[in-house]
């Protein structure tokens, strides 16, 4: 009888240690994938920093990640990019420490983040209440300098905020200060490219991203002059300022790498009404190079995107909402060699399947500015390929003794 | 894929919700306990009997609620063009009255239409609202009772989350509204709303007495 208890007992011991282990892990999980947006200083609009907060939205948070839709992970994980995508199990878990109410706490981030100066734009420009996403692209300047990163140097603002994404470029001529001089707005309704330099070669920032920075080693250079700062918006209900403020991530004297932009654009864009149409955009690596990160750019139409490099699949997006999009850092800097072919393809549906389809019935769509024009590019950030080191020479005869 | 899986995970949900909490409903007699109601849901469903009262559940932390809010407001002004009541609920035990008086101010809603607070979340029980946003309309029975002609979606402008579009191209709450107004029928079933849900506390109606019967 007393050895039945004992069993017994034993194998309570076991599954609270087990309950226990599976709360912890839950409550782990939910802090490092949902609060880093939904935290303290949150970026993402319901905040979940607390019990509280997490009770009020219990329901929809647990849907969300039971789904996958939370977090949100645009791309399909592979050997090059990094998903947010997690296990059923990992699911489970955050959704019993949801259940819970148990928010547990970040961890401290031990990186210490590089001081870094904010680039401000002249003056805000004022979002429209309603309507569809739109494209503003201030300028400020900016000294000669080389940055590593950038990220939002006022992030708190990000939560109730219309900005989606951002991305930069280097305006050394002033031509959008001219353009905006002409235009008498703050900042003008246009794409932030600035010549063949596509928006983005200095990097990339959406709420899902606040931060980006290249890996250790790599850099960007930025000419005296102005930024570009493109700034793809959506209304929020109520008229709204929009002033990005960006700060720039110094590099340090051992980030001696230097990355440049190639632009990906998809030219000559159209979509006949009803219809589903898939472009393809090809690039010949012109030397032995690294790349380093991704980025695509699109409006509603948008629905898919895939990149190739030499016939490997790199990035995968089966599901693109501009909403969620982010620039995708590689897991390591990509050798491609020289001549080898990178190939986007862009899957566009004008048909009313797509859920962000603006126009009842579908209209025709030409190339041009959200929310009823589309555009969409890809923009790879490389760096030139390191010289192998010398080959060690065997001793010469003659130079022997 | 996510967005049809996410759905199909929020209509599975909230058919259920719906379907528990408006089991067997068409028509919704005086509730039995009018008497202890507070004065803000008698005031909503307090009226001759035929008339129209639109409302709409919204959430000052919901951002689809939020994003909505010129839409609504449009709905709003065509509602009370037509001789029906509108009224917004905020059916949430942990807002305050002064932070829905600022909610209006911050929308542009104030002085619209009638904003109210429903922190014993009686109106969205006896409503069976589950989501934010989300629109009704109802037909009054003149006893502080109610026919239900509508539950669901306002329009869609939001497809999914993080999927807005640039201007819905459903207005399906006004156009019950219209329908019901002009004595035609309102659309059945009605489209599901997508938002936040509706977190009923304990101590709400819905969890001791499903409302309505």
């Amino acid at each position: 009888m007393l050895h039945r208890v004992l069993v017994i007992l034993a194998l309570l011991v076991i599954a609270a240690a087990a309950l226990s282990a599976r709360a912890d892990d839950g409550a782990a999980l939910f802090a490092r994938h949902c609060l880093p947006c939904h935290g303290v200083d949150a970026v993402a609009p319901v905040s979940l920093a607390r019990s509280e907060l997490l009770r009020r939205n219990r329901t929809l948070a647990e849907l969300l990640v039971q789904d996958g839709t939370m977090p949100p992970a645009l791309a399909r994980a592979n050997t090059h990019v990094a998903s947010r995508t997690l296990s059923s199990r990992e699911r489970d878990a955050i959704v019993a420490a949801i259940k819970r109410g148990e928010v547990g706490s970040l961890p401290r981030n031990e990186r210490t983040a590089p001081s870094a100066q904010a680039v401000l734009p002249a003056a805000p420009w004022t979002m429209p209440a309603t309507g569809g996403a739109r494209l503003r692209t201030f300028r400020a300047p900016v000294e000669s300098q080389r940055i590593r990163g950038i990220r939002f140097a006022d992030r708190g603002a990000l939560a109730q905020s219309p900005i989606r994404f951002v991305s930069l470029a280097a305006d050394p001529r002033g031509s959008i200060r001219r353009m905006e001089a002409a235009d008498g707005g703050a900042g003008i309704e246009a794409m932030g490219n600035v010549g063949a330099m596509p928006s983005g070669a200095l990097g990339a920032l959406s709420r899902v991203s606040p931060e980006f920075l290249l890996p250790a080693g790599f850099h960007v250079e930025i000419p005296a002059g102005d930024v570009a700062i493109e700034t793809l918006c959506e209304p929020i209900g109520r008229e709204a300022a929009v002033f990005p403020q960006i700060a720039l991530i110094p590099a340090s004297p051992a980030d001696t790498r230097a990355v440049r932009a190639i632009a990906m654009p998809v030219r000559q864009l159209s979509l006949e009404a009803d219809a589903c149409r898939t472009f393809e955009v090809r690039q010949r690596i012109a030397a032995d190079a690294e790349i380093v990160a991704m980025m695509v750019k699109g409006g509603a139409f948008l629905r898919t995107v895939a990149i190739d490099v030499a016939g490997e699949r790199v990035l995968d997006v089966p599901d693109f909402r501009m909403a969620f999009n982010e620039p995708w850092i590689l897991r390591a800097p990509l050798s491609v060699k020289a001549g080898s072919e990178v190939i986007a393809r862009f899957g566009f549906d004008n048909t009313r399947a797509n859920p962000q389809q603006p126009s009842e019935p579908p209209l025709d769509v030409a190339a041009g500015l959200p929310p009823f024009g589309e555009d969409a590019i890809a923009v790879l950030l490389v760096a030139d390929a390191v010289a192998a080191p010398a080959q060690p020479t065997s001793p010469s005869p003659s130079a022997s003794p | 894929m996510l967005h049809s899986s996410l759905q199909t995970l929020v209509a599975g949900v909230m058919t259920l919700a719906v379907a528990w909490l408006c089991a067997g409903c068409a028509s919704v007699p005086p509730r039995e306990h009018a008497a202890n109601a507070s004065s803000a849901t008698r005031s909503v469903f307090s009226g001759n009997k035929g008339e129209l009262v639109a409302i709409v559940f919204i959430s000052s932390e919901c951002p689809i609620a939020n994003a909505m809010m010129p839409d609504i407001k449009a709905i709003a002004s065509d509602a009370r063009a037509r001789g029906v009541r509108f009224v917004a609920v905020h059916p949430t035990s942990w807002t305050t009255e002064q932070s829905v008086v600022e909610h209006a101010r911050t929308f542009g809603i104030d002085g619209a239409f009638g904003v109210v607070l429903d922190a014993r979340q009686e109106i969205a029980a006896a409503v069976g609202a589950t989501v934010t946003p989300e629109g009704a309309l109802l037909r009054l029975d003149g006893t502080g009772g109610f026919e239900r002609l509508y539950l669901g979606r306002v329009n869609d402008l939001y497809a999914a989350i993080g999927r807005r579009r640039a201007t819905p191209t459903s207005n399906d709450l006004a156009i019950a509204i219209r329908a019901a107004h002009e004595g035609r029928a309102t659309p059945s079933p009605a489209p599901r709303a997508l938002g936040c849900f509706i977190e009923y506390s304990s101590s709400s109606p819905s969890s001791s007495s499903p409302q309505p019967r």
